[in-house]
């Protein structure tokens, strides 16, 4: 293509009779480098593939979504310590572990960055997929070390499955409300979200006391129920933002 | 390389913020003019495809921009009208971060951001927080994160903003540089700024497109209805309100008034010179 237009130039000055005179040599060569330049501007540029964008990502975000983890575990387990029956409140701490993802994931929409961000080739939703991916690796890594802590302080693996469910229900509560806020777009509920989930932390708290029940190896069912039915939610609503990548659907950043 | 827009339109509930919008950008510069409200943004915003519209398309060279993600955005500058930063990073940082956002190599970032701190002069500034900058320079550190990623098209929505004249010159010479081979489209309310490099002004009032030509093709539409008339500074006031008046000056005893009508408003009223901002004043006049 690019040949063919510089060919056709040349063949044009040909016809011409330019290839004699001085003159028209000049502007033949002058029309040859305006053509070329033109089109070096057409050149495809080197961009970076999703595992490099991750990459950078991390190194961006890295710090501020592993540090916030690092804290939340050391807080949660100071004060798992320091709790009897600490199986009970499982459910208190998990959430926290959520909420710690949110400031670096809705930093672009909090300081305004967001248009901005969309507008880049890795828009909107593949930083948010990067930061999930980076915020779900922290998470695991955190909820592991305070299951192994729990453990530790109880002395014993037992109920482990039990203690998985009262951890994972409600932190896939709270995940599941985080992406979908995220999938909405709504800046202005985020403040209003966290306040909420912290809220929930003292529900479940309040729960262990009014309802024991609840923590009973019998109630074992409706805590599978509950995690068969938010893994569904949080699952559906990570193949609503997997799917908006999918199909290069990039709108959905400015209201 | 074109970028078509068809029939774009924006509803927000009842308020129509675009309405059906058509027409066809090549490389040049565009400027886009208009009041407050009268849908610029929104319409930048449709042509960056991060807003989706009620109906209409816009089309690169026939496809359309929505379905082609990354491959669009990656020939996109886009620099929002009010844009946020991350306090606490440097001017290289932001910048780094942005050219990672674009998917550019971290060598050739490096490179790249290096060059345009230079071009926008902020190099010796480079390593200070964003936070610490005037209005000035933070609207020349969005210019140069607009420009990272050698953009086919680059869409800046009032970016002299907050730019004192010299600054505003530089970037004038930058961006008429740089809309040779590509598209460029700017809203700015300084119209001077697009009379000086516009080679196409679109005129936007309450959503629609309502002219769009050469900075010479608009100023003829408005000619013969530009007046200079002297009058003693008692008789300005009652000529201010008569009269559409679009710029007054003192001239010794005398005030120098520019009016804007149809007809010549008095016998001494000379017929003088089209600008812009006459035409501009002339379609907002209500």
């Amino acid at each position: 293509m690019k040949d063919r237009k510089i060919e056709e130039y040349l063949q044009s000055s040909l016809k011409n009779g330019a290839e004699g005179h001085p003159l028209k040599k000049e502007e033949t060569i002058a029309g040859c480098i305006a053509v070329m330049r033109r089109q070096k501007g057409y050149v495809e540029e080197e961009r970076t593939g999703f595992w490099q964008f991750l990459s950078d990502v991390l190194r961006f975000e890295g710090l501020a979504i592993f540090g916030l983890q690092a804290g939340v575990l050391l807080l949660v387990c100071m004060w798992a310590g320091a709790i009897e029956d600490v199986s009970h409140y499982i459910p208190v701490f998990t959430p926290l572990f959520a909420l710690a993802v949110m400031p670096p994931l809705f930093r672009s929409q909090f300081y305004n960055m967001g248009e901005m961000e969309a507008a880049t080739r890795a828009s909107e939703v593949e930083i948010i997929i990067a930061k999930l991916i980076l915020a779900g690796a922290a998470n695991l890594i955190s909820i592991t070390a305070f299951f192994c802590v729990v453990m530790h302080v109880q002395n014993s693996s037992e109920n482990m499955g039990q203690i998985v469910l009262y951890g994972l229900v409600p932190y896939l509560v709270c995940m599941t409300a985080i992406l979908r806020l995220i999938r909405m777009h709504r800046k202005e509920r985020i403040s209003v979200y966290a306040v909420a989930a912290a809220g929930s932390c003292m529900v479940w708290g309040l729960s262990a006391k009014a309802l024991p029940w609840l923590y009973e190896t019998s109630a074992a069912g409706l805590w599978i129920v509950l995690f068969v039915i938010f893994a569904g939610f949080f699952s559906k609503e990570l193949c609503f933002i997997w799917e908006m990548k999918r199909e290069g659907k990039i709108y959905g950043s400015i209201n | 390389m074109e970028v078509s827009i068809d029939r774009l339109t924006k509803h927000y509930g009842r308020k129509i913020a675009v309405d059906c919008v058509s027409t066809v950008l090549k490389p040049g510069m565009y400027g886009l003019l208009g009041e407050n409200g009268a849908g610029k943004t929104t319409l930048m915003r449709m042509l960056c495809a991060i807003l989706e519209p009620t109906s209409g398309e816009v089309l690169l060279d026939g496809r359309e921009v929505s379905s082609m993600g990354a491959d669009y955005r990656d020939l996109l500058g886009y620099l929002p009208q009010d844009f946020g930063y991350y306090p606490n990073d440097t001017a290289e940082e932001f910048l780094l971060y942005m050219a990672a956002l674009k998917g550019i190599p971290r060598n050739r970032a490096k490179k790249r951001v290096k060059e345009l701190l230079e071009t926008v002069g902020l190099q010796d500034v480079a390593a200070k927080k964003i936070k610490s900058f005037s209005g000035g320079m933070k609207q020349r550190v969005g210019i140069a994160q607009a420009l990272l990623n050698h953009p086919k098209i680059l869409v800046l929505d009032e970016p002299t903003a907050g730019l004192d004249p010299k600054e505003r010159v530089r970037f004038r010479n930058l961006i008429s540089d740089y809309a040779k081979d590509r598209i460029v489209i700017l809203s700015t309310y300084i119209v001077s700024d697009i009379e000086a490099i516009a080679d196409e002004v679109l005129l936007m009032r309450k959503g629609k497109l309502v002219s769009q030509g050469t900075v010479p093709e608009l100023t003829k539409r408005a000619e013969g209805k530009v007046w200079e008339l002297a009058v003693s500074p008692a008789e300005a006031a009652r000529w201010q309100k008569k009269e559409a008046v679009a710029n007054l000056r003192h001239e010794g005893d005398q005030v120098i008034l520019r009016i804007l009508s149809d007809d010549r408003p008095a016998e001494e009223a000379v017929c003088c010179e089209t600008t812009l901002e006459d035409l501009y004043l002339q379609s907002f006049r209500e």
